[in-house]
């Protein structure tokens, strides 16, 4: 019995075939799978909320604040705030105000944090934990040491310091607020930023933009972030009449929700999707060099050039 | 023995059906509207129903425990979706006899509302016509009961940071809606309202950054049984 020898001509032409569909079959998985992307936000707004997940420590200076206590702080009483001058409201609340710079607050986490431009030039924040909780500590350097803080703070600056104010955070946010005639501040406009969610930061790139809106609301974070929360800061300063808030995270998508509609998802379409995908482009590549090899070859695989033609497709 | 409790299960279940009777819907047709171009009411409270309530709009199952006082009059039901882009709000006349009053909810978007999930819709009703301005609601639950049956309160804080509720003297404090789209309310108030109580005065106490609002005073009417 002879043994079949099978042509290395039709070896490639079958390997290339093969190498097609393996791919096709590649581009279609990576379509439908769901892909995850680097959300970056930066916009100019009058609210901002921030939910700092449990466990995730938070260190904010608030030089100049107003700290507003529901009840009594371990502050000395030189630091407390005459009733009639203060700006914490009702008499349940206890003002306290340290005149001097490095003013810390620590907080623990598992806390909501909003943040609103006042209309009078300040900002105001209030930060609530769970009933029963501590929100964390209050310390002014060389002069108060880690005074406990309750479940409910506010925060009032009248004037925005000189020097603005700056508030990192790792959590959700929720920036701007849906139109509403009742709503007391809104987002006033930015941009959000769709990267690749590449590994290596420097090799990420840009796959889609969008414009942000007067009115529109928008929400980086899940309440179940894992470990992997979105991160950013607020900026107030004193020349602006908004916050500025800089947040960037990883998502499959991104709400938006816009007066006149009712909100919409923003992720880049399927084909934005593999266009951006490195994988795609390496493998796809590939198989292009190799089309382009066998297709050169071809011409050369015909009698005119009879020893590559014999060596090629087998002949004796 | 189980044989038994069941058949007595069976039979309190088909009393308790018999002892609800239906409301006459008064507005012809059904006003109900899904708008993506909100607008929202000027009223703090959106909501006032039990857990089950939540469940028993699509079901069909909305219901009040009417007092004698009463009865015969008008009741305005109201349903506000928390991105405010669903709302309905019908005229109802109750029965003259006091009891559990079931009100035929008769929506040609029922795929829409059953798209709301728990505490994306709130249910209210009112003593009167829907433009009467009463502050006096029911507690509206479902015909089909529910012994562990919780109050909850939907409220509109505009703009307030912290929200309490007062019954009975005991102040409870409101939870904030942190996620979505709150348009038409942000604050959920547990309700501390026992089942057959009457006429219940509940005082809603709102402070944007320590200083207080306007607060709210109001009677909540009734419990499902």
């Amino acid at each position: 019995m002879s043994k079949a020898r099978v042509s290395k001509w039709r070896a490639l032409v079958a390997l290339m075939f093969a190498f097609i569909l393996a791919y096709i079959a590649f581009v279609l998985w990576r379509a439908l799978v769901p892909a995850e992307w680097e959300f970056s936000i930066e916009v100019e707004t009058e609210v901002a909320e921030i939910n700092l997940p449990p466990a995730v420590r938070t260190q904010w200076q608030v030089d100049g604040v107003v700290l507003c206590a529901r009840g009594t702080l371990e502050l000395a009483d030189e630091f407390r705030v005459d009733p009639s001058v203060s700006p914490c409201g009702s008499r349940a609340w206890r003002a306290y105000h340290v005149p001097a710079p490095e003013q810390v607050l620590e907080l623990e986490g598992d806390a909501d944090a909003s943040l609103n431009r006042l209309p009078e030039g300040g900002l105001a924040m209030s930060l609530r934990a769970p009933e029963g909780t501590s929100l964390g500590r209050f310390s002014v350097v060389g002069i108060v040491d880690d005074v406990a803080l309750g479940e409910a703070v506010n925060l009032i600056w009248p004037e925005i310091p000189a020097q603005s104010l700056t508030f990192p955070f790792s959590g959700s946010t929720t920036l701007g607020r849906a139109v509403g005639w009742s709503n007391v501040g809104m987002l006033r406009g930015g941009t959000v930023s769709i990267y690749t969610a590449d590994e290596s930061a420097d090799k990420r790139t840009l796959v889609d933009e969008t414009t942000l809106m007067l009115g529109d609301q928008v929400r980086l974070g899940d309440a179940d972030g894992g470990e992997s929360w979105p991160k950013g800061f607020a900026r107030a300063s004193a020349a602006d009449d908004v916050m500025r808030v800089v947040a960037f995270g990883r998502a499959d998508r991104l709400r938006i929700d816009r007066y006149g509609e009712s909100g919409y998802e923003l992720k880049p379409g399927r084909f934005r999707k593999l266009a951006s995908d490195p994988a795609v482009a390496f493998f796809g590549s590939l198989l292009a060099a190799y089309i382009t090899l066998i297709l050169a070859m071809q011409p050369f695989a015909d009698s005119r050039y009879e020893s590559f033609e014999k060596w090629i497709r087998g002949k004796d | 023995m189980r044989l038994l409790t069941g058949l007595l299960l069976c039979l309190s279940a088909a009393a308790s059906a018999q002892d609800t009777v239906s409301a006459e819907l008064v507005s012809d047709p059904f006003v109900e509207s899904y708008e993506p171009e909100v607008s929202v009411s000027g009223n703090v409270v959106v909501g006032i129903m039990t857990t089950a309530a939540a469940a028993a709009i699509t079901r069909d199952q909305i219901a009040i425990t009417a007092t004698a006082d009463t009865g015969g009059q008008h009741l305005c039901l109201k349903a506000t979706s928390r991105d405010g882009i669903y709302t309905s709000r019908n005229v109802y006349a109750l029965p003259n006899e006091p009891g559990n009053v079931r009100f035929p909810y008769r929506s040609k978007l029922a795929d829409v509302v059953s798209d709301y999930a728990e505490h994306e819709i709130a249910l209210s009703a009112t003593v009167g016509d829907c433009d009467s301005g009463a502050s006096d609601y029911f507690l509206l639950g479902s015909s089909a009961g529910g012994a562990a049956e919780s109050a909850m309160m939907y409220l509109n804080s505009f703009g307030a940071t912290d929200v309490f509720v007062e019954v009975g003297g005991e102040i409870k404090t409101c939870e904030y809606i942190s996620e979505g789209r709150r348009t038409t309310f942000d604050f959920i108030c547990p309700l501390a309202i026992s089942a057959g109580t009457d006429a219940v005065p509940v005082t809603i106490i709102r402070e944007r950054f320590g200083r207080e609002q306007p607060s709210i005073s109001l009677k909540v009417i009734g419990a499902i049984q």
